[in-house]
């Protein structure tokens, strides 16, 4: 037999071995779905059991078999039944019983793979979202060591498993592990999972803001972000951040955001300066600021907006035709008076007046707007 | 037969014979390697997903829908309806109507409550003028149709892009119906790497699926022989060999039909290239040029979990003028982006990626007609040893088919659709049909598919719509 030949033969055993495989798995696979629900049985039984106080060799027992992750699933599962159909008191009472298992379980899953120990973390998740009961505190600083993982759902799901739990002090050194780490972490997941925290927003801003400087720009972004959307009180340290011309670009524009959605007199003058500067370097400032001037009202505002109208750019104009909607004019009339030199600025205006137009005829009409405001910047201001 | 002339036949033939031993060698490890790698993946990503390894649906980067149709009156209610049925939050529908003979644009009017207005819209890449554009504020998400002079799909696709508002844009054929989470699983590589600049979704025949409120319900090998064949060939050549290439950034398409793109990228590329037919190739190529000269990082990823159902023809005379038609694009994607290849600051676009498609896609079929032409020459004058031929071919068929097969079950249980017996049986039977039949007459057509190409290089051709079973 030749080289060749031994060399196709031999992928063609293999491709025999993935096929075997396939079928196997497949019926592993049913026979897995009917242990799991059995299981899933078991653990019903037990939640709806009297109520007991489990000795040690029941909890010892019970932490070997959750160290299995199918029988963790299987738990998970179960809960989630009785939550549906069984009565409230008796699943708290469960949790409180399994509590002293959950701590060791922690410290089992953390030195198991990352996938385990994720799912882990997302059990320990949705177990305390259902009720008021809290796990206990040491279990968040074991987990704090998941956020050292390699895997990004483990660290997404620990890190959302922290903000269920609401001890703001834990949160904040998660963030910090993962922003010393070097992977990717999108500012979005973070600022999400901060607007989901279920504790005292103002302690966690408060707590977040002291460690701000030792953050990365991206944790940093984020973290504006999430004030943005959480709180107004912030003032003073945006407008700081937003007069910093050293200050990274991206932050700027978060500060220049934050005065877009809550009004303060001094930051006027500030937007009306980049609104106003034409250097197409700094059209992002010009874009968002544009945006932001919709909240403040004046002679001088619509005097920009109209100018901001015959930018070059395409964004620009946009905003600044949105935000010209919010100033108390005759928009007919201003169409005529800034629109009639220059064909793009009529275009955008006409484009707004449009829209104003189908809005309201949606809205007589009858027809249900579904539209769901939503907490993450994008439909406001620039978009590229 | 002279002595001398003999001998000069049997150099020939041995010639051939090493020729064919590699390059069947080659493609067999190729084919053994995506399968295996990609089956793998796909049970990986089973265990992950169960274990809830899975980036929850909140995190939303806001997504530009494009959806460029010509004559699509019979499709264009069932992609739109589709897409409004999206579990994903944050996106804009933008039909691009591109100069349709039909009524495609008054039926999306009609159904959608839609509005004329007087857009203007950003001439970043270049494309015909719109002649109308109409809006509606009804639903959950805007949806915007836009009238234009026919200009082709890149037009079409440049300027769905024009008019989109958001950083990242989908491109979706208008023959076509998404899953309800197929969006956000397209857009969870964004998510999970910064660098990433164009995310393919998984391109599936949806001839036999039944699909209500965007989830599948039931699913069917298709009654007919060809789009069956067609659901094989799919598993083990695209899904397969895509996520294979995944693993080392080396994908070079992105299937038109569904695709997740960063807009800034594109428009920095040049956009969609409206000279060629295979635009979805063109343009990925170009991502890659792109990104290697200017030194940016980047990745090109796929979702193979991030599915899209679309029709495969189920006339032969269909699927040759689709096959024609990416033959044709494939031809002028790798011509234009000749300078890739054997060029070292390509890595593994080069010497794989590229090397593939231009030995074993664009080549092939001239190789393997030769081939069968050489063994047919070869029996007629009585140098085949045909018992030893026989032998061969039916190897060839049987790793074929166990590869098609491996790939096809993998697929199957790694997405809980359940399949009877029956369809079981026909998966296997069909398997054998097409990589012995059917594979050499898309052969045929792919290396006729260039005759008259300066005719036909700009040709879409017409394929027949029927309605798609979405409830």
């Amino acid at each position: 037999m030749s080289g060749s030949e031994m060399i196709l033969y031999g992928y063609g055993i293999v491709c025999l071995c993935m096929l075997l495989f396939n079928i196997v798995y497949n019926a592993a696979q049913n026979s897995h779905d009917g242990r799991l629900e059995k299981k899933t049985e078991y653990f019903c039984r037990e939640i709806a059991k009297e109520n007991r106080v489990p000795d040690e060799r029941e909890l010892n027992s019970l932490y070997r078999r959750l160290s299995n992750i199918n029988n963790l699933v299987a738990l998970e599962r179960a809960l989630e039944l009785s939550k549906e159909t069984g009565d409230e008191q008796r699943l708290l009472r469960y949790r409180r019983q399994i509590r002293p298992v959950l701590f060791r379980l922690a410290e089992h899953y953390g030195n198991r793979e990352d996938i385990q120990a994720a799912y882990f973390a997302y059990f320990l998740f949705r177990q305390n979202a259902r009720d008021e009961e809290k796990p206990e505190s040491s279990i968040q600083d074991i987990l704090l060591n998941y956020m050292e993982k390699e895997s990004l759902y483990c660290r997404v799901n620990t890190l959302q498993a922290l903000c269920a739990f609401g001890r703001p002090e834990v949160l904040v050194e998660a963030v910090e592990i993962q922003d010393q780490r070097a992977g990717f972490f999108h500012d979005k997941i973070l600022t999400e999972n901060l607007l989901s925290y279920t504790g005292d927003h103002e302690r966690l801003t408060e707590l977040l803001w002291e460690s701000f400087e030792r953050f990365s720009v991206g944790t940093r972004l984020a973290i504006l972000n999430y004030i943005r959307f959480r709180t107004g009180k912030y003032i003073p340290q945006m407008f700081g951040i937003m007069n910093n011309e050293d200050a990274d670009k991206e932050l700027r524009l978060a500060a220049i955001r934050y005065f877009g959605k809550y009004f303060y007199a001094p930051a006027k003058e500030i937007l009306l300066a980049f609104a106003a500067d034409k250097d197409p370097a700094n059209w992002e400032y010009a874009a968002i600021s544009a945006s932001g001037l919709a909240l403040y009202k004046g002679e001088d505002v619509a005097a920009v907006l109209m100018e901001a109208l015959h930018s070059s750019n395409w964004y620009i104009r946009s905003n600044a035709a949105v935000s010209l909607e919010a100033q108390d004019l005759d928009y007919l009339e201003l169409i005529e008076v800034v629109g009639g030199r220059d064909r793009y600025a009529r275009e955008m205006m006409m484009y707004r007046l449009d829209s104003r137009r189908i809005a309201q005829e949606e809205k007589e009409h009858g027809a249900e707007t579904q539209r769901e405001k939503l907490p993450i910047s994008g439909l406001k201001g620039v978009a590229v | 037969m002279s002595e001398g002339l003999r001998d000069l036949i049997q150099a020939f033939y041995n010639a051939v014979g090493i020729f064919f031993v590699i390059y069947m060698l080659g493609y067999a490890s190729f084919l053994f390697l995506s399968v295996a790698v990609g089956s793998s993946e796909l049970f990986s990503a089973r265990k992950r997903n169960k274990l809830k390894n899975e980036l929850p649906g909140n995190y939303y980067v806001p997504v530009s829908v494009v959806v460029p149709a010509h004559n699509e009156s019979v499709t264009i209610k069932a992609t739109v309806r589709s897409l409004l049925l999206l579990d994903y939050r944050l996106y804009e529908i933008i039909v691009v109507d591109d100069g349709s003979t039909d009524d495609t644009a008054q039926i999306l009017i009609d159904a959608f409550r839609m509005h004329r207005i007087n857009r203007p819209i950003r001439g970043q890449l270049r494309c015909q003028p719109a002649e109308a554009v109409y809006e509606s504020q009804t639903y959950k998400v805007p949806i915007t149709l836009i009238c234009k002079k026919n200009g082709g799909k890149a037009d079409a696709l440049n300027m769905g892009v024009n008019a989109s508002r958001y950083p990242y844009f989908m491109g979706l054929d208008a023959d076509s119906v998404l899953q309800r989470d197929s969006l956000e699983k397209l857009v969870r590589p964004v998510m999970e790497d910064g660098n990433v600049i164009a995310v393919g979704g998984a391109v599936r025949p949806c001839n036999g699926a039944e699909i209500v409120d965007g989830h599948v319900i039931s699913y069917r090998m298709p009654s007919h022989i060809l789009p069956c064949m067609q659901v094989l060939e799919y598993d083990r050549s695209f899904l397969a060999a895509r996520i294979l290439f995944d693993k080392f950034n080396g994908g070079i398409i992105i299937s038109g039909a569904f695709g997740l793109f960063k807009k800034s990228a594109v428009i920095n590329a040049g956009g969609y290239d409206f000279d060629t037919v295979g635009e979805d190739m063109e343009l990925v190529l170009k991502l890659h040029v792109f990104c290697r000269e200017n030194g940016l990082a980047y990745r090109i990823r796929y979702a193979p979990d991030a599915i899209c159902w679309t029709q495969a023809p189920e006339k032969l005379s269909d699927l040759i003028t689709q096959r024609r038609r990416w033959h044709i694009g494939l031809f002028q994607s790798l011509t234009r982006h000749r300078n890739i290849l054997g060029n070292p600051k390509y890595g593994m676009v080069s010497f794989i990626s590229y090397l593939y498609f231009l030995l074993y896609e664009l080549a092939s079929p001239y190789i393997e007609v030769f081939g069968v032409l050489t063994i047919g020459v070869a029996a007629l004058i009585e140098f085949l040893n045909f018992p030893f031929w026989v032998i061969y071919l039916g190897i060839y068929i049987l790793f074929s088919t166990i590869l098609s097969l491996t790939a096809f079950f993998a697929r199957i249980h790694t997405i809980d659709l359940r399949l009877s017996f029956m369809d079981a049986l026909k998966a296997v039977l069909l398997c054998a049909l097409e990589v012995s039949c059917m594979r050499f007459v898309l052969a045929w057509v792919r290396m006729t598919a260039l005759i008259g190409y300066k005719k036909k290089k700009r040709e879409w051709g017409q394929i027949e719509r029927k309605k798609i079973n979405f409830r």
